[in-house]
């Protein structure tokens, strides 16, 4: 049989710390560990019954159950999915900023404002312009100076 | 694998996703709330750091980096909220033990809980706090020595220093009151 490299005392330690079962000692240690009381029983066997007595203890331990109300709790304190606005439009529609119907309509009211308030002076000015017009037009028409022609009228 | 699942769970949380929420609080909140009962000894300051520790997880997964395994991180934020706690309890009543009778049990909880129970409920908690933390997580809720001392950030050897001592000051505390 190979020969165990773990120490007597340093067995003792691991019952004192991780109680009887050997499958609670760290890994690198259980083998040896297992070898070694197998060879000698009865140097643990004491240390063994004695840690066994209180590993019974915790182990009738109930286990800590979460009530439905605290999993509600806990669930309902994460964080939401953020919910993408409905957009109705299809096509390129669909890349259109949520904003643009409302920019529309401003724009709509914007150019009805000016719109209007421009609209005066256009106006005169084309009337104007349109006086030029009929000069020109008459000049070319053989009718001479558009304002002779007008002082004469006079 | 787990530790595959835990991250895609994370980051479909991180997005809010229902589903993914519900898997985190079904696979770890029994854990936290575990640790937190036998730290402390008293289910509704259990409940209140499980809370706590979940608001805590939520803000922390949009940006979570996997350096350590969630339920590491986990239990350990709600070990430090147990400290806090337990630090705020000696504040304020000095060498009071915690008050055992649990209102927030079911019926058939508290048929389950029996003085036995109860008497080793309140050693434990009774326990210095680092002594309590490495018995529960190991001997009760069966972490490794690595996952334990992790948690705890100790080293290996520490943690089985503070198993041996918490086992036998909790051997003699059972004895006196003739539990085991």
């Amino acid at each position: 049989m190979k020969p165990s490299l773990i120490s007597d005392a340093r067995i003792l330690e691991l019952i004192g710390a991780y109680g009887a079962d050997l499958a609670a000692f760290p890994e690198a240690e259980r083998a040896g560990a297992a070898r070694r009381i197998a060879e000698v029983p009865a140097v643990f066997a004491a240390a063994l019954e004695e840690a066994r007595l209180l590993d019974d203890v915790l182990g009738r331990m109930p286990d800590v159950t979460v009530s439905p109300a605290l999993r509600e709790a806990l669930v309902s304190s994460a964080p939401k999915a953020k919910t993408a606005p409905v957009r109705s439009g299809t096509g390129l529609r669909r890349f259109l900023p949520g904003w643009l119907p409302a920019g529309a309509v401003a724009s709509l009211a914007m150019g009805l404002l000016i719109g209007v308030n421009v609209s005066m002076p256009a106006t005169v000015a084309t009337a104007s312009a349109d006086d030029e017009a009929d000069a020109v037009m008459y000049a070319a028409l053989g009718f001479g100076d558009y304002s002779l022609m007008d002082e004469s009228t006079q | 694998m787990a530790f595959l699942s835990d991250l895609d769970q994370i980051t479909r949380a991180a997005a809010g996703d229902p589903s993914a929420v519900a898997w985190l609080v079904d696979r770890y909140s029994p854990g936290v709330l575990g640790l937190a009962t036998r730290m402390l000894g008293d289910r509704m300051e259990a409940e209140d750091v499980t809370q706590e520790t979940f608001l805590r997880a939520w803000k922390a997964l949009p940006g979570w980096e996997p350096r350590a395994k969630f339920s590491t991180w986990l239990h350990r934020v709600a070990l430090n909220l147990c400290y806090d706690v337990l630090r705020r309890r000696r504040e304020s009543l000095p060498g009071e033990l915690p008050d055992m009778e649990d209102p927030g049990l079911t019926p058939h909880e508290h048929l389950l809980q029996t003085e036995r129970v109860r008497a080793i409920e309140a050693a434990i908690a009774a326990l210095p706090e680092r002594q309590a933390a490495a018995l529960t997580l190991c001997a009760l809720q069966g972490h490794s020595q690595a996952e334990a001392a992790e948690i705890m950030e100790t080293s290996e050897e520490a943690l089985e220093s503070l198993l041996a001592r918490a086992r036998r000051s909790l051997k003699a505390t059972l004895a006196e009151r003739s539990v085991a």
